[in-house]
């Protein structure tokens, strides 16, 4: 089990308050981490350093070398990184496009599985929170970068849609992927980490 | 060139995007010809040239704000910085993507509007070229301020304020070359400003929003 990114006492100060304080990370292959805590505890920011996004006030990032923060991330925070003027399809496209991967075949087959297929030529302005959502997580599973990065990705899932997404994340981890979610409760079947 | 085909699909999506800065464009041009009619020596159409290339200045400040705010507000500038390998050419190709389908319909425009009004196709071509010179560099200027007020509310005055004085030397040297070559004499050294201008911040540009993008997403 081979370990893709390492934290090491990394802290992070907006407008003089410490939002992470001297924490450690290591994100290994083939797990799923749970990051979890109160609002305003800093699991968006600590999802954010990870990703590169944010640059913390103190502390290391290291990576593997065979892992590249460029191309082996996908993350998906509040906003779903969907433009609200293209076609369900087209977003799709554009977000395989991005990823350089050729396999446009399956979108409507991972659109199909989650019963979106019917929306496969609607702007996404159009659908819902939820829908978008769905769309959005649609993306990790067609580009199925090494580790994802999801912040609170149940919010806004019905029990179905929920399942389904926890069949997509056992699936991506028996394929030597990683995943790191922020909640705020224990999940079963993460590895829980607290974040104070 | 993802970057440019999407920009694209975006703009057919919403064709107003292309279409109000023009109807803007004409708007600016028949109320500068309505109240400066007959109120200048030698003919309005001597003058016409430089309200257009002051009009096209002017529309092209609107939708600046836009340039990463979409971006910044539906997460997929959050992509872009991720999963760029060199994020200042992610931004340049926003830009020039920005530029190409929002600016230069209207320098079109522009060009058409200037040869229709003045049947000068010499002055017009001159016109033309200045425009995209230094349509390019406010895009450019555009983007640095639009970085840096990505995360305010309301940035639009902001971004204005940051980039009006700026514009200026591009304005003046615009509006020169093309009364230079209405008069019939030498507009290279004007041109040679604006590439220099042109240059200058296609190297600075895109370093300076790159800082801008990653401070706002911070």
């Amino acid at each position: 089990m081979s370990n893709l990114i390492s934290l090491e006492n990394i802290s992070l100060v907006r407008q003089d308050k410490e939002i992470i304080n001297n924490y450690s990370l290591q994100i290994n292959q083939k797990q799923k981490y749970n990051i979890y805590g109160e609002n305003g505890s800093g699991k968006t920011s600590l999802l954010k350093i990870i990703a590169g996004i944010t640059e913390p006030t103190k502390g290391e990032i290291h990576s593997n070398p065979s892992f590249d923060m460029n191309k082996d991330i996908f993350y998906i925070g509040h906003k779903y990184g969907l433009k609200n003027e293209l076609t369900v399809y087209q977003n799709l496209e554009y977000a395989l496009n991005f990823a350089n991967n050729n396999h446009h075949s399956s979108i409507e087959s991972e659109l199909e599985e989650y019963s979106m297929k019917k929306y496969v030529n609607t702007q996404v302005r159009y659908l819902s929170h939820g829908q978008k959502k769905i769309i959005s997580l649609i993306q990790l599973t067609l580009i199925s970068n090494k580790l994802w990065l999801l912040d609170e990705p149940f919010t806004g899932l019905d029990k179905v849609k929920i399942d389904l997404l926890l069949s997509k994340m056992d699936k991506h981890i028996s394929n030597m992927g990683s995943i790191v979610i922020t909640s705020h409760n224990v999940k079963e079947n993460f590895d829980n980490i607290k974040l104070c | 060139m993802t970057i440019l085909l999407r920009e694209m699909h975006i703009v057919l999506n919403t064709s107003s995007r292309v279409f109000m800065p023009i109807v803007y464009l004409l708007l600016i041009i028949t109320f500068f010809s309505i109240s400066l009619e007959g109120t200048t020596i030698g003919g309005y159409e001597n003058i016409l040239p430089q309200i257009i290339w002051l009009s096209c200045l002017l529309v092209s400040l609107l939708n600046m704000d836009s340039l990463f705010k979409e971006d910044y507000e539906d997460g997929t500038l959050d992509g872009i910085v991720i999963n760029s390998e060199i994020l200042e050419i992610s931004l340049l190709a926003k830009v020039i993507a920005h530029w190409m389908f929002t600016i230069i319909p209207l320098v079109i425009v522009a060009f058409s509007t200037n040869l229709l009004l003045t049947a000068k196709l010499d002055v017009s071509i001159i016109l033309l070229i200045s425009l995209i010179i230094g349509t390019l560099t406010l895009s450019l200027i555009g983007s640095i301020a639009a970085s840096l007020t990505l995360s305010l509310r309301g940035n639009g005055l902001l971004l204005s304020t940051i980039v009006l004085p700026l514009d200026i030397p591009i304005l003046i040297f615009g509006t020169s070359a093309i009364y230079n070559a209405s008069i019939g004499m030498n507009y290279n050294s004007e041109m040679l400003f604006l590439t220099t201008l042109l240059v200058l911040f296609l190297i600075i540009a895109p370093f300076a929003a790159s800082f801008g993008v990653r401070n706002s997403l911070d």
